[in-house]
């Protein structure tokens, strides 16, 4: 193992020891454990986002897709009695059963297109939600979800997710092992698929890749794990509304690109950053009230004029600054011993 | 029987005929020019053949199968391959991973390789990358093969599409004019390569060129396209030198022999 796994196993053991270990630091204040659970539930659907990244389309329907989560596994849990595990994972293939359907239709088309499609896609799955006052309780909502179910293990016994504390944990196992196959995917073959067709579709098709197939399980696995998100949040908010002003409406779809934008969309670490430093950044300025959205505007901007590869990719922007600096050092000593020889174009 | 046979093509784009009752007949082991002026609707039959573009009416027969309507990527598994008129690269990719991705169809990868790899995972992967290594050797790229791809010089990209297109081992080959933006000794290289493709491996060629001379070089069997019609078909010598293809070709004298 050489010296940068080393690093990165002992930064990876590091983030999740201090994960397990936030209630504990937080000395067990309920409102900063409650916005650590949600930025964990957010991390999950802002990764689903750039899943969808790498083939290149930026969707901005994942908030539809964590609705269909989110109603998905509360009324599966409220109305047909099923355990928390099993609407966890119900409501998430309902929503890659959607996302999968919809895809062949909506991934013919590219760029902005896939992105407007997406967008007024996730708004009539939140109307649906807000209307349909027999199934989701409509303009009221949908309230009294009740706890995710205990869990018996062996030699510990039944656990109780009735506390922000341990609903917590439950996030926070969740998401990591959903950033863990995310991770394992994009290591694998699948991605390297995703890679070709990012970079040249049609060359892609021609060497024989179902390209229109990738990229429908490329959006149903992105969607799926949006969905988990959204029964997460179900179970954390413990009731749902799909107004506008919601979780579900066109200004989280927007918020969860910027936290893409400014973690770095081109690395894994990414959606992660972005959103704990967005998080944080914003619950520092919430005395600002109606200029918090302002301030993380002007952060955004910033990030994307000065740091184009995002908080993720700093090392990187810092390395090759270093090693302009020391070109531009190397190049002008050439230039004051030999002639200035001119520029080929090319 | 010839290995692709083209029966009353017809493509139009709105009012446009940009082909009309194109017949043509590809024997095996042929490199075929199509040749005309620009517009002529030769970038069009080979978007039919490759399969991104579908016909309003005839028939393609490859290998005595019917592929007028079968979608791109499947036509790569029946054996076409296609270069593309740009540089069409994988571009994030060096340039042995360019002929590994699309290696696609010779990869088999399973499921479970996205977990974790067995050791026989592991050896048809090296399987793989010899074979990419191999086709390198073959257009003389080996020693670049850790490059990224995009900073290759212009030839040698196009050397390299012609390794990405060999990767699916087709048996037709479609090149959209793959001499472009060449100097003489790239367009040798690139003769070359073809023949050697057609003499040592059996590939047939289609060939949609600009340049006469190369082509005068290049190819056997020659048609000649304009306004969407065959005007002419035979040896690329008799083509270029007939009158009505001087004319429409070059509206004068023909000055390339």
């Amino acid at each position: 193992m050489n010296r940068n796994k080393i690093v990165k196993f002992s930064g990876m053991a590091v983030v999740v020891v201090l994960v397990l270990l936030l209630p504990t630091i937080l000395s067990g204040n309920q409102y900063l454990i409650s916005v650590a659970s949600l930025t964990v539930i957010n991390i999950l659907l802002v990764a689903s986002l750039r899943n969808i990244f790498l083939t290149d389309q930026i969707s901005l329907g994942q908030v539809g897709f964590s609705l269909i989560g989110s109603y998905g596994g509360a009324l599966l849990v409220m109305k047909a009695g099923l355990n928390f595990w099993a609407a966890l994972v119900i409501s998430g293939l309902l929503a890659a059963a959607v996302a999968l359907v919809l895809g062949y239709p909506f991934l013919k088309v590219k760029g902005i297109y896939f992105s407007i499609l997406t967008l007024m896609t996730a708004e009539a799955f939140r109307l649906v939600a807000y209307y349909w006052r027999e199934l989701t309780g409509g303009t009221l909502g949908l309230v009294n979800i009740p706890p995710a179910s205990p869990m018996t293990l062996p030699f510990i016994g039944t656990i109780k997710f009735d506390t922000p504390v341990n609903y917590y944990y439950i996030v926070v196992i969740v998401v990591l092992i959903c950033l863990f196959i995310m991770y394992l995917l994009e290591r694998s073959h699948v991605n390297f698929r995703w890679r070709a067709i990012k970079d040249a579709d049609e060359l892609a098709m021609s060497v024989g890749i179902n390209v229109i197939w990738y990229k429908m399980m490329n959006f149903a696995i992105a969607s799926f794990f949006a969905g988990v998100s959204g029964v997460l949040f179900a179970f954390f908010q413990r009731n749902l509304s799909a107004d506008f002003g919601s979780r579900f409406g066109v200004t989280m779809s927007i918020y969860l690109l910027v936290y893409m934008v400014v973690g770095g969309q081109k690395y894994f670490a990414g959606p992660i950053i972005g959103t704990l430093v967005l998080t944080i950044i914003s619950e520092l300025v919430r005395p600002l009230q109606n200029y918090k959205d302002m301030f993380i505007g002007l952060i955004a901007i910033l990030v994307m004029i000065f740091m184009p590869y995002g908080l993720a990719g700093l090392p990187t922007q810092f390395r090759y600054w270093i090693q302009g600096r020391r070109n531009s050092g190397l190049a002008r000593r050439i230039n004051n011993t030999t002639e200035e020889k001119p520029v080929s174009p090319s | 029987m010839a290995l692709l046979e083209i029966r009353d093509l017809d493509k139009h784009f709105g009012g446009l005929a940009a082909v009309s009752e194109f017949d043509l007949d590809v024997a095996e082991g042929e490199i075929c020019g199509l040749i005309g002026p620009n517009g002529a609707g030769k970038s069009t039959v080979l978007n039919m053949i490759g399969g991104t573009l579908l016909p309003n009416q005839g028939k393609i027969t490859f290998q005595s199968k019917d592929i007028t309507n079968i979608p791109a990527y499947r036509r790569a598994s029946r054996g076409i391959a296609r270069v593309f008129q740009r540089n069409a690269l994988f571009k994030s990719m060096t340039v042995v991973e360019n002929v590994l991705a699309a290696s696609y169809l010779h990869s088999s990868k399973k499921f479970t390789e996205i977990f974790f790899k067995t050791p026989s995972d592991l050896k048809r992967e090296k399987g793989l990358y010899d074979r990419a290594m191999e086709l390198l050797k073959f257009v003389g790229l080996e020693e670049q093969s850790n490059e990224m791809a995009t900073s290759l010089p212009h030839g040698n990209q196009r050397e390299l599409c012609v390794a990405v297109a060999l990767a699916s081992e087709p048996k037709l080959l479609l090149l959209d004019e793959p001499l472009t933006g060449m100097n003489a000794e790239e367009i040798a290289a690139m003769s070359a390569i073809v023949k050697a493709l057609r003499d040592t491996r059996g590939i047939t060629s289609i060939v949609v060129e600009h340049n006469i001379r190369a082509v005068l070089g290049l190819c056997g069997h020659t048609v000649v396209l304009n306004y969407g019609k065959k005007m002419m078909e035979g040896t690329a010598k008799e083509c270029v030198d007939d009158p009505a293809v001087i004319e429409a070709y070059l509206g004068a004298e023909i000055d390339v022999i």
